[in-house]
């Protein structure tokens, strides 16, 4: 039998051949994504569950339709012969598995239902936000901007130069050059304080979906180990962040320009508190 | 060394400008130019700096080089100053250090922004470009979502409320009524200020600058040469700049600007003077928070106390002992990014020569300053000036 374990706002199933995690949400009996999830997103999480559970695990392939790159970058798994399978499933699923998954015996899996006027909206949206003719007329983060602090911005990492710097910076006050050996900052930090901004004043990349949201929030936090950071908020639809929350950290997809899907992390309220 | 005096100083008005960048920045230079006491010519100005943020990309490069040539002043050097909305805070820096340098005698400073002939849908992109636009506005931020972090942390650390952002709301609208200069002139009550549309949480539509066209243009010149122009200048007493991490959560403290701390600290003893000896000043309110942070931050009142002092008045015109933002301030005069800080200081020059509006003169003012905010703080610009030359 199936054990089911609530994870970065996903449904993960375990059994003896096969990891699973599952969008909790529902549209007309189909499972679907969330607002701001794929399949790589999935897949991060369901690795770092992985990890986070000191399971044993190599992997051998990787469905297409997970961004490889991405993955690599915000879990550092490698891929390595005679290891599992990452797929995707015909759901808003993905499962690592060392058999054919469709032997896998299905289990029930609690749901949300999300409003499907809602879904539709933040689908049109997407596929707007997405359209290779969406291009910036003004602030812009190019590929290779973005991609210059990927792993800080995907896996938190940070430097050691005595105390620890994230985001990253290149020089520090004594002309030296800071090397890039890092040191992950915590998967939790606390809100030092939050502000929900009305989806008018959201900056263009958000521009389509916040309406349809009602605004974004975002909080600033502070790690354990000292840096501080904004990070927008994910499945905060029923609940308002609070000075002192503990939040934990998940990667979704930030926002989507030139046809390429720009992924971050996001802060979410810790389940636990 | 040479002193530095403002001998001329116009703008247009804030708002909704029928004009293009070239017809607003003529106006402004023009208003500045008949504001000279004796006669003053273009062709007498030996550099110009001017600030501009170049919102939505009309003209991006050699910005003053269009400016000035289309204003009589073909031919003189020129350059256009970016410190986000401190840019003109800093072109009059610059002036005035061209000026302390010898190597000019007249030098104009001044800024422009041009923003409301974009479309809803193109300025989006142009909101929050001043911020870590990798980190920030990555995060969803455009300024009324940064400030408003700000505010929430000042009320968790302080004993302070909206309430007290409320307070500076209705003093600047009430500051702004009669200037003809003005974006909104309007007298808010404290319960519409209260309860406006929710921009940011905490903060509303009556803690945010409007989006404002403007220009603004200040004359400044060498000691030896001011009689030529009037008997009766503004001194520049003091001029000092600072900056500070650009991104609010790299800071080791949100509810203080060190850039303006800094900056304040040096322009004061620049002056010879400190901050009680201060009976007028502009100060950056982009939004009501940042009023409140610069009361502290420039030593008018005690750090912590910036709510106390909004809630008892104590910066309202005529009845404490410095008049905080007498031209309504950025929340009502308004706020075209790069005319701001010279549009201050155009403020200053009429407060202390004595000729706004009747109805809005601050008495007996002897010295003012200035306080120019680029961002959330990453850059600041603060000048003290005097009705005397400071020997």
């Amino acid at each position: 039998m199936s054990e089911l374990v609530n994870f970065h706002g996903y449904l993960i199933s375990s059994e003896s051949n096969c990891f699973t995690i599952y969008s909790p949400y529902i549209v007309d009996d189909d499972r679907v994504f969330g607002h701001d999830s794929d399949y790589t997103t999935m897949a991060i999480s369901l690795i770092k569950h992985l990890l986070s559970q000191e399971v044993e695990f190599t992997i051998d392939s990787v469905d297409e339709k997970i961004n490889f790159e991405v993955l690599q970058i915000a879990t550092n798994i490698e891929l390595l012969k005679n290891g599992s399978i990452l797929g995707c499933g015909d759901d808003a699923s993905v499962y690592l598995s060392s058999t054919n998954h469709s032997t896998i015996e299905q289990v029930e899996i609690p749901s949300k239902l999300m409003d499907v006027n809602l879904y539709q909206s933040m689908q049109i949206a997407w596929k707007a936000e997405l359209d290779i003719r969406n291009i910036s007329q003004g602030a812009y983060v190019s590929k290779q901007q973005y991609d210059e602090s990927l792993s800080s911005r995907l896996s938190l990492i940070a430097q050691n130069d005595d105390k620890i710097i994230w985001p990253p910076r290149q020089m520090n006050s004594d002309g030296v050059t800071l090397s890039k050996e890092s040191t992950n900052l915590s998967p939790k930090a606390n809100v030092l304080t939050w502000t929900k901004l009305s989806a008018a004043g959201a900056p263009s990349e958000f521009a389509i979906r916040a309406p349809i949201l009602g605004g974004l929030s975002t909080v600033m936090v502070e790690f354990d180990e000292g840096p501080k950071g904004v990070f927008l908020m994910v499945d905060d639809e029923d609940m308002e962040p609070k000075i002192g929350d503990s939040v934990e950290f998940v990667v979704r997809m930030l926002y989507g320009q030139e046809g390429i899907v720009r992924y971050g992390t996001k802060a979410r309220i810790h389940p636990g508190q | 060394m040479v002193d530095v005096a403002i001998v001329g100083a116009g703008q247009t008005k804030y708002g909704n400008h029928q004009s293009g960048m070239k017809g607003m920045w003529a106006e402004a230079a023009y208003n500045a130019f008949q504001s000279v006491d004796k006669d003053f010519q273009p062709k007498q100005i030996d550099e110009a700096y001017i600030g501009s943020v170049a919102f939505g990309g009309g003209q991006l490069g050699n910005t003053a080089a269009l400016l000035t040539e289309h204003s009589g002043m073909k031919g003189i050097p020129v350059r256009r100053v970016e410190n986000a909305c401190a840019s003109s805070g800093f072109a009059l820096r610059d002036a005035w250090m061209a000026i302390k340098s010898g190597q000019a005698d007249v030098v104009i400073a001044g800024g422009i922004e041009k923003m409301n002939d974009l479309t809803p849908e193109r300025k989006r992109f142009w909101l929050g470009v001043s911020g870590d636009t990798e980190w920030e506005r990555l995060a969803g931020l455009t300024f009324p979502g940064t400030y408003a972090l700000m505010a929430r942390r000042y009320f968790h650390e302080f004993e302070s409320t909206h309430d007290d952002l409320v307070n500076i709301s209705v003093k600047n609208h009430w500051h702004g009524l009669d200037n003809e200069m003005a974006h909104i002139r309007k007298d808010v009550s404290f319960d519409k200020a209260k309860n406006g549309f929710m921009v940011a949480d905490p903060l509303t539509l009556y803690d945010c600058c409007p989006t404002s066209d403007g220009a603004s243009c200040v004359i400044l010149a060498a000691d030896h040469v001011v009689k030529q122009f009037t008997d009766d200048p503004v001194w520049i007493n003091g001029s000092a700049a600072a900056s500070d991490y650009l991104a609010l959560h790299d800071r080791p403290s949100i509810t203080q600007l060190i850039a303006t701390q800094n900056a304040a600290k040096k322009a004061y003893k620049m002056a010879g003077i400190e901050a009680h000896n201060i009976d007028l000043a502009e100060v950056h309110d982009c939004f009501t928070i940042a009023e409140l942070l610069a009361t502290e931050d420039l030593g008018f009142t005690k750090r912590g106390n910036g709510g106390k002092f909004a809630r008892d008045g104590a910066g309202r015109r005529n009845e404490g002992d410095v008049c905080i933002n007498p031209s309504g301030g950025l929340k009502s005069k308004g706020h075209p990014l790069g005319a701001t800080g010279t549009g201050q200081t155009v403020e200053i020059f009429k407060q202390l020569r004595g000729e706004v509006e009747q109805s809005r003169q601050v008495r007996d003012a002897e010295n003012a300053l200035s306080h120019n905010v680029g961002g959330s703080g990453a850059t600041c610009a603060v000048h003290v000036y005097g009705r005397n030359r400071n020997e």
